[in-house]
């Protein structure tokens, strides 16, 4: 056994090319130098309030958060908030949070259920379908003001295997059209048969653009992260797609070609190998073999427990992070067992804030001898067995948000790149080809600020 | 606290709730998914009756404006409710729904 493909730049992890795995061609995104006021400029900000996030569709939440009708989440990304509702007729909703009569919300929670919206400051209610219901003392009202039956505001609503977004202005392509991905890439890891189990949104003193940049590339890796290099390489597999999706392929349970001992088994890979079955204190192979046997290790056991849904999966994905960029706001890093949905969400008012918001949704297993897989890293004592839908932890400014040492390296990083960016010293990014993914987002930013599209 | 019979299990279908008076108790027998709740009718917000509130595992929802309650505890689980409601100690006997009321209610 060896490491099982080449760390070398391109990095090509060999797949079949009518494979989801297939390296994609490369894209020309060119070299141009993004003006660094895109990260800070007031102007530039509501440039994008003005012809971006109205205009894209956005990854609102997840379907199995709403399963019965009148169930709803709320969700907030600008000035704007919206309410995400399940209909009587199973279908999804989602409507600006706004009381058409005087501009107050109508729903005051993040999540919950409801036969109907009333709006707490003079009463006015609202079907789950948006409709206007109830207008209290309707008669001290001129009949002309109120003839249209004011409702809620629809904004167009779709989801694609579980995961639902909105369109704010209702004008995008199609939603699968727009997120262009390969057909079957989201449904294949079922998201609608997951669950919200942790979910944690966090204050960061950046613009949201240099978060989206820092998580799109794994460059920085043996810098900000060192440890990772003993279980994980940090030359990705980098494929661009169209409407700036992305994605990289990062090899888990492998080390960094940068190590130069690629002999002894690292402890993180040691605690891979345990978490899968392997005793790592009789593994006789060497740490470049640790990645074919925990592939070989989960496959086995998805045999023994029947866990049907692995059968559909390669090796690689059974251990590799399959890191999926959403144009424009989202990372999401996929695997058989969970997938991490990452949202960086601008403030309303400061293009130097914004909210790094991460869901861990992870699928249940009916087994007594499954268990939640360490690398998860969920908070002890965390409720995995999806009956209750946990409240969303909010993290202010100045508190690390605790989803472990690498966010938290990156937390800790991000508000001192915000100062740099700042400086008349800095020109704008020079993004090299590990960090294709980034320049294909701003590529793609850049054509919608610019009227392009 | 005595124990006293409220009304019959089957008298109230999965998901919905039922309004009981006990002398000048006014009640609400919740059935979410088959377990039982027995809380008082009345949001502690706006003072709404909570009957037809949508029942998700020990949650209720008041219908006036979706504040969350547990049923276990009468917490108020977040927006605009702050302050908890009244709940009691529920079981279900054969078929009997019972739960415990304050002595002097009548």
């Amino acid at each position: 056994m060896s490491v099982g493909y080449q760390p070398k730049w391109p990095m090509d992890l060999g797949a079949p090319a009518d494979s989801l795995e297939a390296k994609q061609p490369d894209v020309d995104n060119g070299r141009e130098l993004y003006d660094p006021m895109r990260f800070y400029s007031r102007e530039f900000m509501e440039v994008e309030m003005d012809r971006l996030w109205p205009r894209v569709w956005l990854l609102a939440g997840v379907t199995s958060d709403i399963p019965y009708d009148g169930d709803y989440f709320t969700f907030e990304v600008g000035r704007e908030q919206f309410i995400i509702v399940r209909q009587e007729d199973d279908s999804i909703k989602a409507f600006y949070n706004v009381c058409p009569h005087r501009g107050n919300r109508v729903c005051m929670n993040e999540h919950g259920a409801a036969a109907s919206f009333t709006c707490a400051f003079h009463g006015w209610r609202f079907g789950i379908d948006g409709k206007l219901e109830h207008i209290t003392d309707e008669h001290t009202f001129d009949p002309k003001l109120i003839e249209h039956r004011p409702g809620l505001t629809e904004a167009a609503c779709d989801s694609v295997g579980g995961i639902i977004f909105i369109n704010m202005d209702g004008k995008a392509p199609p939603l699968k059209e727009y997120l262009g991905l390969p057909e079957g890439y989201i449904e294949q890891y079922k998201v609608d048969e997951m669950k919200v189990v942790h979910h944690v949104r966090s204050a960061w003193k950046a613009n949201w653009k240099l978060g989206v940049d820092a998580f799109y590339e794994t460059y920085h890796l043996p810098y900000v992260h060192p440890q990772t290099q003993g279980v994980m390489e940090d030359f990705s597999q980098n494929d661009l797609y169209a409407n700036g999706a992305s994605r990289m392929i990062v090899p888990i349970c492998t080390k960094s070609h940068r190590v130069e001992d690629q002999d002894s088994v690292d402890p993180y890979q040691a605690a891979m190998m345990a978490d899968v079955g392997i005793d790592p204190a009789t593994f006789s192979g060497t740490a470049g073999e640790v990645r074919e046997a925990v592939q070989q290790a989960k496959r086995k056991r998805a045999k023994e427990m029947g866990l049907e849904h692995y059968e559909h999966f390669t090796d690689g994905q059974l251990t590799d992070s399959w890191a999926t960029g959403l144009f424009p706001n989202v990372q999401m890093g996929m695997h058989p067992e969970g997938v991490f949905i990452m949202r960086f969400i601008p403030d309303a008012d400061d293009p130097e804030l914004f909210y790094y918001e991460t869901m861990i949704l992870y699928r249940p297993v009916e087994n007594p001898d499954w268990k939640v897989p360490a690398w998860m890293g969920l908070p002890e004592g965390t409720d995995v067995s999806g009956e209750t839908r946990p409240e969303v932890i909010h993290v202010p400014l100045g508190k690390l948000p605790e989803l472990g040492e690498v966010l938290d390296q990156d937390a800790e990083l991000l508000p001192i790149v915000q100062k740099g960016v700042r400086s008349r010293a800095f020109k704008g990014s020079l993004y090299g080809d590990q960090e294709q993914r980034v320049r294909h987002f701003e590529a793609e930013l850049e054509r919608y600020v610019t009227g392009k599209k | 606290m005595p124990k006293q019979f409220i009304i019959d299990a089957d008298a109230i279908q999965a998901g919905k709730t039922r309004p009981v008076s006990v002398g000048t108790l006014k009640l609400l027998v919740c059935n979410s998914a088959g377990t039982f709740y027995v809380i008082e009718n009345m949001c502690s917000h706006a003072q709404a009756r909570l009957t037809g509130g949508k029942l998700r595992g020990p949650r209720i929802f008041c219908p006036l404006h979706a504040a969350p309650f547990d049923m276990r505890d009468g917490k108020a689980l977040g927006a605009p409710a702050k302050d908890p409601i009244c709940v009691f100690a529920t079981t279900l006997e054969d078929g009997k729904v019972f739960a415990e009321l304050p002595e002097s209610n009548d």
